[in-house]
């Protein structure tokens, strides 16, 4: 008796755990291609993921077409003109992913073919758009990097302000903040704790270098050209293990840029897209993601950093609000620039 | 008879003709209305109105004018002292030194831009870290983000096509007027002040225009060193409008692209007068072969600048791309960080072969096509089986004269409306035979017009019909010309991207839209790998070019 029970509870143990593992959605047969737009790096970091997805799915082929947030977003407006989209999904930025929203871009799924929607941590589940044309698929984490080669213990800044103390003068890199990009969320989420005045004598008394992108900025620090640089992701400084460089949740609040993944309005292969959107959220892939130095949004795998320890600026994101007032921002941006 | 031909004739042009001009007209279009391509809209004067008020505009068309001009002088001092050097003096290695000459303009922009950003970018370019370490200064000396840098760096290719463009002139100087000179007592510097410079400033005039022009209208440099650094000239400007703000500023964009595509065919038309003159007043001489001019003294010294040069130019940019090709990071050069994963990296990259089969088949089908479609309509031009042939060549010419960026614009203005055009790799083969037709029709017709009619006059005296004599007579004589504008546009489509990039898509990405592509992913290694490739591939096509040439040449003298 006991060693039949202890068999049917093993055996409830087992079926608990592959529901837990794997929430395929309940489809009809898939179409052969998704078609995947995503940002520089899509592919790398995912890829483990995408071994899985082919041993799953092999008759369901993931081609992963990668460009910049502005130019992978006109891409898929310009075939929604041209009445020939060739994207089935995008994964964007907040901006991005507001701003193709905004402009009617995404169809909608059903959300009976997400259920891995429900293992989304309760932190998180705000993301989750209410009108069902996008999920989140992972958050950036933003702060400070220092080279600690340069800059020993006792020199590096803790806090966002600290980096106006003169000694910082002409050692910090800094991302532009008059563009679509990191420097420009700083701005968007930091304004109302920072104030004007901390992007001004930022830019105005430190002589910081700015840079239009990301790799440079990253590559800069990561080679000692710069000190310091900011806004730096935390996954960079999580990847180059062994690296001179330190990644520093700043005491006045990181802030994170949220990752979502919608399905294109017209897709050629809206099953196959919405399916895999769904295994994004699977533990393979958030997994994958977690080990690229992001933060999953499922309890399916473990963040890298957590979240609970740190200390968010503003409402650590952008706000949907704000997302709808691009132009607002970028002409606030490059006030503050000074042009 | 002549009814047939003369709508064979039509049937010939007016397939490059439509496929020039309605490009042209959509961007004009375009320009005029208030809503992307592909969308419903109104007409507006509001583009040109906005393009009036751009403040910043007047900055960047001075910024671009005096980068294009620091460009083009260094590119004109020396292209000219180079083909100088190996064609009419004794410098020792003179042979090494022609055929390394031609390395500035076989390397692609992007390879140069991308070398010269490892090298001397002021955080941690290897030249700048090199000096930190000699002279224990933490200063950097050198920066390529910036203005001067672009400039540079735009010199190098540009140096290479004046070179090009000069040894013909150069080497048909006739060995007389050396001669004379030498018995006359003049050394080499007063040979080439006094005699060799006048003589061939007719012909170094509209090669510097055109040099002046490639400055203005090069993409990839200042896109790779400017962009980023916030250096912005007229080209990138525009792709910052297209590519980069959001939404991207498509009214404003075409608005500058008619006034860049304005100015651009306003500079060529104002070469193709110089070119006409300097026709007139310098054809001085056949080639003949003369005692080279001794250097003497100045041997040494003008060995050490040419090779100074060829290293700045080319040899330091193309061995830091290939040994970064080699190494686990980008700038970190060490023993142990050999490696040979960034090849099996590219290989394993689904993207990577598809863009380099799509590379080989654009660079196959639309050099042929545009040899084909070049040839025939510089035939109908040349016999004037159509009325008015300068004005059909002009309009032809256009796509051509146009940078390549707003020639991609336009074309993308155009495809969207065709269904399922936009994006394919169809819509890039119609835009490279439309930017190749007008090549292959220059170089053409140039033979057709030295050949003259008599010898296709004789033909049909002596009874052979209009197609034996293209057949017999025209084609072997043409043929030449024909394959060796092949070999340039295979050159020219193999690296193209000012085009490409507006105008790719899924399935249909190019090798230097591959580069771009891993560029803006800070895959610096990646980029270094498939540099090298497409440099190995240019090198071997302009290497089968020479020796097809030596044989048909060896094969004409017996």
């Amino acid at each position: 008796m006991i060693r039949f029970a202890a068999v049917v509870f093993l055996a409830c143990a087992l079926l608990t755990a592959r529901g837990v593992r794997a929430q395929p959605a309940p489809a009809a047969a898939l179409e052969d291609t998704v078609v995947w737009y995503g940002t520089p790096g899509t592919r790398a970091y995912v890829q483990p993921a995408l071994d899985v997805w082919k041993q799953q799915h092999p008759n369901t082929n993931i081609e992963v077409v990668e460009g910049n947030g502005p130019d992978i977003l006109e891409r898929v407006n310009t075939e929604a003109r041209a009445g020939h989209p060739v994207a089935d999904l995008i994964t964007l930025g907040d901006l991005g992913m507001w701003a193709l929203a905004a402009a009617n871009g995404l169809g909608t799924y059903a959300p009976k073919l997400e259920p891995n929607l429900r293992f989304v941590t309760p932190r998180i589940r705000g993301l989750i758009d209410e009108r069902h044309r996008f999920v989140p698929t992972y958050l950036i984490l933003f702060g400070i990097t220092v080279n600690t080669d340069l800059l020993p213990p006792a020199q590096q800044p803790s806090r966002w302000t600290d980096l106006l103390d003169p000694k910082y003068s002409g050692q910090i890199g800094m991302h532009d903040i008059g563009v679509l990009g990191a420097g420009l969320s700083l701005v968007m989420i930091g304004r109302s704790t920072l104030g004007d005045t901390f992007y001004q004598t930022l830019l105005n008394k430190q002589r910081p270098r700015v840079y239009g992108r990301a790799p440079e900025l990253d590559s800069a620090v990561l080679n000692g050209g710069r000190a310091v640089v900011l806004p730096a992701q935390f996954a960079n400084a999580y990847r180059a293990k062994g690296a001179p460089i330190r990644w520093i949740a700043p005491k006045d609040g990181a802030f994170y840029v949220a990752v979502y993944t919608g399905v294109i309005k017209n897709a050629a292969h809206p099953r196959a897209a919405q399916a895999f959107m769904n295994f994004l959220l699977d533990r393979d892939a958030q997994s994958a993601i977690a080990a690229a130095g992001y933060v999953p949004v499922t309890s399916l795998a473990k963040s890298p950093v957590d979240l609970g320890t740190l200390t968010f600026l503003g409402k650590g994101g952008i706000t949907e609000d704000q997302a709808l007032h691009l132009d607002d921002w970028l002409a606030i941006g490059q006030r503050l620039k000074g042009q | 008879m002549h009814g047939r031909l003369r709508l064979a004739g039509w049937l010939v042009v007016i397939p490059p003709l439509v496929l020039a001009l309605v490009p042209v007209a959509m961007l004009l279009v375009g320009s005029f209305r208030d809503a992307p391509p592909g969308a419903a809209g109104h007409w507006t004067l509001g583009n040109y109105a906005a393009l009036w008020a751009n403040a910043r505009l007047v900055t960047v068309a001075l910024n671009t004018a005096w980068v294009a001009l620091f460009a083009t002088a260094l590119a004109v001092v020396a292209g000219f002292g180079m083909a100088w050097l190996v064609t009419r003096t004794d410098i020792p290695g003179r042979r090494l030194l022609e055929a390394l000459a031609i390395l500035p303009f076989l390397t692609p922009g992007i390879v140069t831009a991308i070398g010269w950003g490892i090298l001397a970018n002021p955080d941690n370019g290897l030249l700048n870290s090199a000096w930190r370490a000699l002279a224990h200064s933490p200063s950097a000396p050198l920066n390529v983000y910036s203005y001067p840098g672009v400039a540079l760096v735009l010199a190098f290719p540009a140096s290479g096509f004046t070179y090009l463009m000069l040894l013909g002139p150069m080497r048909n100087l006739s060995a007389s007027f050396d001669e004379a000179a030498r018995l006359s007592g003049a050394g080499a510097v007063r040979t080439f002040r006094s005699i060799h410079l006048p003589l061939l400033w007719p012909a170094l005039v509209p090669i510097a225009i055109l040099a002046f022009l490639r400055a203005i209208e090069a993409f990839e440099v200042p896109v790779i060193l400017g962009t980023p650094a916030g250096v912005v000239v007229l080209i990138n400007y525009v792709y910052e409008l297209l590519k980069i703000d959001t939404p991207p500023r498509y009214g404003l964009a075409l608005a500058l692209s008619i006034v860049i595509g304005g100015v651009a065919i306003s500079i060529i038309a104002l070469q193709a007068r110089e070119a006409d003159q300097q026709s007139a007043v310098s054809v001085t001489g056949k080639e003949q072969q003369g005692a080279p001019i001794r250097l003497g003294p100045w041997a040494l010294p003008s060995l050490v600048l040419m090779w100074g040069y060829l290293t700045v130019a080319a040899l330091l940019p193309l061995g830091t791309i290939a040994a970064t090709a080699f190494m686990h990071y980008s700038g970190i050069f060490s023993l142990s960080a050999l490696t040979l994963g960034n090849f099996a990296g590219i290989f394993g990259d689904a993207v990577t072969l598809r863009a380099i089969a799509n590379t080989v088949i654009l660079v196959v089908v639309c050099s042929t096509l545009s040899a084909a479609i070049g040839a025939a309509v510089a035939y109908v031009l040349q016999t004037r089986r159509v009325p008015a042939p300068w004005l059909i060549e002009a309009a032809i010419l256009v796509p051509w004269a146009l940078p390549g960026l707003i020639f991609g614009l336009a074309a993308l203005w155009t495809y969207i409306y065709i269904p399922g055009a936009y994006g394919t790799l169809a819509s890039l083969i119609v835009a490279y035979v439309t930017m190749g037709v007008p090549i292959v029709m220059r170089s053409v017709r140039s033979v057709l017009r030295q050949l003259g009619d008599e010898l296709e006059e004789a033909a049909r005296v002596h009874g052979a019909g209009l197609l034996t004599t293209l057949r017999r007579v025209v084609a072997p004589l043409v043929l030449p010309a024909i394959i060796g504008a092949w070999f340039t546009l295979a050159g020219i489509f193999s690296r193209e991207l000012a085009a490409t990039v507006m105008l790719y898509g899924f399935g249909s990405e190019t090798v230097s839209v591959q580069l771009l592509s891993y560029w803006d992913q800070g895959a610096g290694t990646y980029v270094a790998a498939l540099s090298l490739l497409l440099v190995l591939f240019l090198f071997a096509l302009y290497a089968a070019q020479q020796v097809l040439f030596a044989r048909s040449t060896s094969t004409a003298r017996r």
